[in-house]
């Protein structure tokens, strides 16, 4: 009788129960779409935030950066290096898919035409297959997606690109060099003859430099396999309270506390543990581009909660309204029920039981529905796919039963003060 | 007369319909206010997201740089010149830096000459290192480099003898300061102490510039300072700007997508509301229309009162709206929103349409509706 009763509303009372249906799911991809959003969008995001390049450097131990304001220092004297043969393990490490790129760089002067000028060798976009097997491409090219290169790129494949250099726009200017002239570089009066490749627009300190092969620096400098720094380029999450309180003091972190931070990927944690790969290295966040990330992400995410925060509270008004407006109408319904017998329960598990169908249709309508739009936003805001988590979907379903059941709420008291009488004698 | 009477009755009618369907009223004005809060909060929020968040990417730092191109460093008149090619409101930071090499215990470092309020503006990513002392830089006192501070073995409140030529300063160290970069490896004085120490007055070597504005908007203001100023060269960080430009372009977009499918499910999910309760108002259709009532009559009088209803949440909504942008705004951004005022016509022409729609389609119920059948309770 129930089944015949529940069945009998869903096919008489059709188009309105489609209505609700509807407009439950309506909210439920609502939901769905913002969740999936507000889960994914630090990520993506993230990702995006790359273009500002590395957020950590790695350096030998305790080992100035070069900076260079016009002094007659030779770069290379007595400093310590990193290994280049190291470099591979950085793809090791517990967060190695979050590293995005990284390159390494050696700087020292050479002179052109009786003139000091800064010469790096980097990779470019060097072809490294890693320990697990996997090829990857990487090098400033990756590192610093800003550059613009007049000319042509250096390509480690490639035998032509032995003796080729990038130069900065400024030495070009200078020198009056364009892609395809000789440049002829002393380093310690050993004369080497190379050519310029491209001509680098940095808008930095890079467009006062000269950039070569790192095998080939190694060469003209003596220095087989070694690497002044290296900075790497890594998807992070935005700081948290734990964080915070292993900058304080390392040690206040319990051993629990501890592996948590060690397998988040906090900037400060990937670069723990590339310091632990690396021999004799340090790894420390760049706070221009780390911090900034951490804020902005913080922020977009923030945003984001709120605006979730907001449809949510929007659909489930919008769906109560409509529960609401459908419940009013059903008093002759149940005053005849009543009159003929039925018991308040009976009635109320009646209205439950068709709220909770509505809300599962409707949220298995508007997971798939809101899946399809985070998809397309996806697809339109950073040309990737949104990773659709499946836990959204008992969520999805679960918050649009209870909106239903939310809105046939006001009735149980309703059935429950009803007076057949009063209803079924058409007031 | 009999005009006057037509006229109070519609109004009766009206007042009937609002007073004597209280809860069905508060439904449907509830409804149109959710969506019209929607609609103008949503529009708010996005005509200012661009700009908030140009701000907030501010913490980057530094977009543009000026150098000198000769040996001759930068005066403090060209300093005053070049800061008046840059609009006040966008400003973000201004700070000039002058280089020297000072000896500092045993080793040689690089002492930068700030002044630390521009310095923190152009730098707003450092900060303290741990233990730091205080981030302040007042006469007599320095900032030292996490690495500097490491290799000298110099701690806040000590006192630092630091030479250039035959000059020495005795300064106290107020705090270590980290960034990760090259400043770790440098010390910071007051520009005026730095200049005692060279014994030069010019002003600075280069000029970091924060300021909010375009790459295109960057590059006119170098353009103009290269132009009149040829001993300098201003230059855009691309790194910086280049990124910020893709950026910023992508939170706009994504916050547009997102208003898009918040403002359009709301409105649909409105919408739904409003046709559910067409369909009890057959039977009124009916008695009406047993009464005289012609279809144009029934017509005006649902319109008039879905464009009231319309017009009441429409002015609703659009109040509530603004409120909610304004706290999403101070909660994100720290920072009152702009209220617009073109929220208003779209606002309210977004909430007549809706509650127009859903009273045309009751009316257009009664062209088909038989008085007789409806009433005799099908």
């Amino acid at each position: 009788m129930f089944s015949r009763i529940l069945f009998k509303s869903f096919t008489i009372n059709l188009r309105r129960k489609l209505m609700a249906i509807i407009s439950i799911a309506m909210g439920a991809s609502l939901i769905v779409v913002m969740l999936n959003l507000w889960l994914d969008v630090g990520d993506k995001l993230g990702k995006e935030l790359k273009s500002y390049g590395s957020n950590i450097v790695v350096k030998p131990k305790s080992q100035a950066l070069p900076f260079d304001i016009g002094t007659d220092v030779d770069p290379l004297e007595g400093r310590s290096f990193i290994d280049e043969s190291d470099l591979l393990k950085i793809k090791t490490i517990f967060w190695a898919n979050n590293i995005v790129a990284f390159a390494p760089y050696l700087e020292t002067k050479v002179k052109i035409d009786g003139r000091d000028y800064p010469v790096i060798g980097t990779w470019f976009n060097k072809k490294l297959v890693i320990p697990t097997g996997e090829t990857i491409h990487t090098g400033v090219k990756a590192v610093k997606p800003w550059w613009e290169v007049k000319g042509s790129w250096i390509s480690e494949q490639s035998k032509k690109s032995q003796g080729s250099a990038l130069i900065g726009q400024n030495i070009a200017k200078k020198l009056n060099l364009k892609p395809g002239d000789s440049l002829p570089l002393i380093y310690k009066n050993k004369n080497n003859n190379l050519r310029v490749s491209g001509v680098v627009k940095a808008g930095g300190l890079e467009d006062t430099k000269i950039f070569v092969r790192l095998d080939e620096l190694q060469k003209i400098a003596n220095l087989p396999g070694k690497v002044g720094w290296v900075d790497v380029s890594a998807l992070t999450v935005p700081e948290n309270e734990l964080a915070r309180k292993y900058e304080k003091n390392p040690d206040s972190l319990s051993s629990t506390q501890f592996e948590k931070w060690y397998c988040t990927a906090f900037t400060k944690s990937i670069a723990f543990q590339i310091e632990e790969v690396i021999r004799g290295s340090e790894a420390k966040p760049l706070k221009q581009v780390a911090d900034s990330e951490s804020f902005i992400l913080n922020k977009i995410q923030f945003m984001m909660t709120l605006l979730a925060v907001l449809a949510f509270v929007s659909s489930w008004l919008g769906v109560w309204s409509l529960m609401g407006a459908g419940v009013l109408e059903r008093s002759k319904e149940v005053g005849l029920s009543k009159a003929i017998g039925a018991s308040d329960l009976a009635i109320i598990a009646l209205f439950i039981t068709e709220a909770s169908l509505v809300g599962l249709i409707g949220g298995l309508v508007g997971y798939f529905a809101g899946s399809g739009l985070a998809q397309l936003i996806g697809y339109n805001v950073f040309g990737r796919a949104i990773d659709i988590k499946i836990a959204v979907a008992p969520i999805a379903v679960m918050i649009s039963v209870a909106i239903a059941l939310l809105g046939n709420l006001s009735i149980v008291s309703t059935i429950v003060r009803l007076k057949p009488k009063d209803i079924l004698h058409g007031a | 007369m009999a005009h006057n009477k037509k006229i109070s009755m519609f109004f009766h009618m009206l007042k009937g319909a609002f007073f004597r369907r209280r809860t069905r009223l508060v439904i449907v004005l509830l409804s149109i206010t959710i969506a019209s809060s929607m609609v103008s909060g949503m529009s708010t929020l996005y005509a200012d997201i661009n700009s908030k968040m140009e701000k907030e990417l501010r913490t980057y730092g530094a977009n543009m740089i000026i150098t000198k191109t000769g040996k001759k460093q930068i005066s403090l008149g060209q300093t005053e010149a070049i800061k008046k090619y840059f609009k006040k409101d966008k400003l973000v930071g201004f700070s000039p830096y002058l280089f020297g090499n000072v000896d500092l215990g045993e080793d040689r470092f690089i002492a930068v000459g700030i002044d630390l309020n521009n310095f923190k503006k152009v730098n707003p990513y450092i900060k303290l290192a741990l233990k730091g002392g205080s981030y302040r830089l007042n006469d007599k006192e320095l900032l030292i480099g996490k690495n500097v501070s490491i290799n000298t073995g110099l701690a806040p409140g000590d006192i630092a003898k630091i030479k250039e030529n035959r000059e020495v300063l005795k300064l106290k160290v107020s705090g270590v300061i980290e960034s990760g970069g090259v400043e770790d490896d440098q010390v910071f004085i007051k520009t005026a102490e730095l200049q005692k120490l060279s014994g030069l007055n010019s002003s600075a070597d280069v000029i970091y510039v924060s300021y909010i504005g375009k790459q295109n908007t960057l590059q006119s203001i170098a353009k103009k300072i290269n132009a009149s100023h040829p001993s300098l060269e201003a230059k855009i960080i691309t790194k910086i700007s280049k990124s910020e430009g893709s950026i910023l372009q992508k939170i706009t977009s994504l916050v547009w997508l997102v208003v898009l499918v918040i403002f359009i499910s709301t409105i649909l999910c409105v919408a739904a509301t409003l046709m559910s309760m067409i369909f009890e108002r057959k039977k009124e259709i009916g008695l009406k229309k047993s009464l005289g009532a012609s279809n144009t009559d029934i017509l005006f009088e649902y319109i008039s009162e879905g464009s009231a209803l319309g017009f009441i949440g429409g002015i609703l909504g659009w109040l509530l709206g603004n409120v909610l942008a304004q706290f999403m705004s101070e909660s994100i951004f720290n920072s009152a929103i702009t209220i617009r005022l073109f929220t208003l016509p779209l606002t309210m022409f977004i909430s007549l349409v809706i509650a127009g729609v859903s009273s045309i389609f009751p009316a257009r119920l009664a062209f088909n509706i038989e008085p007789a059948v409806v009433l005799k309770d099908e």
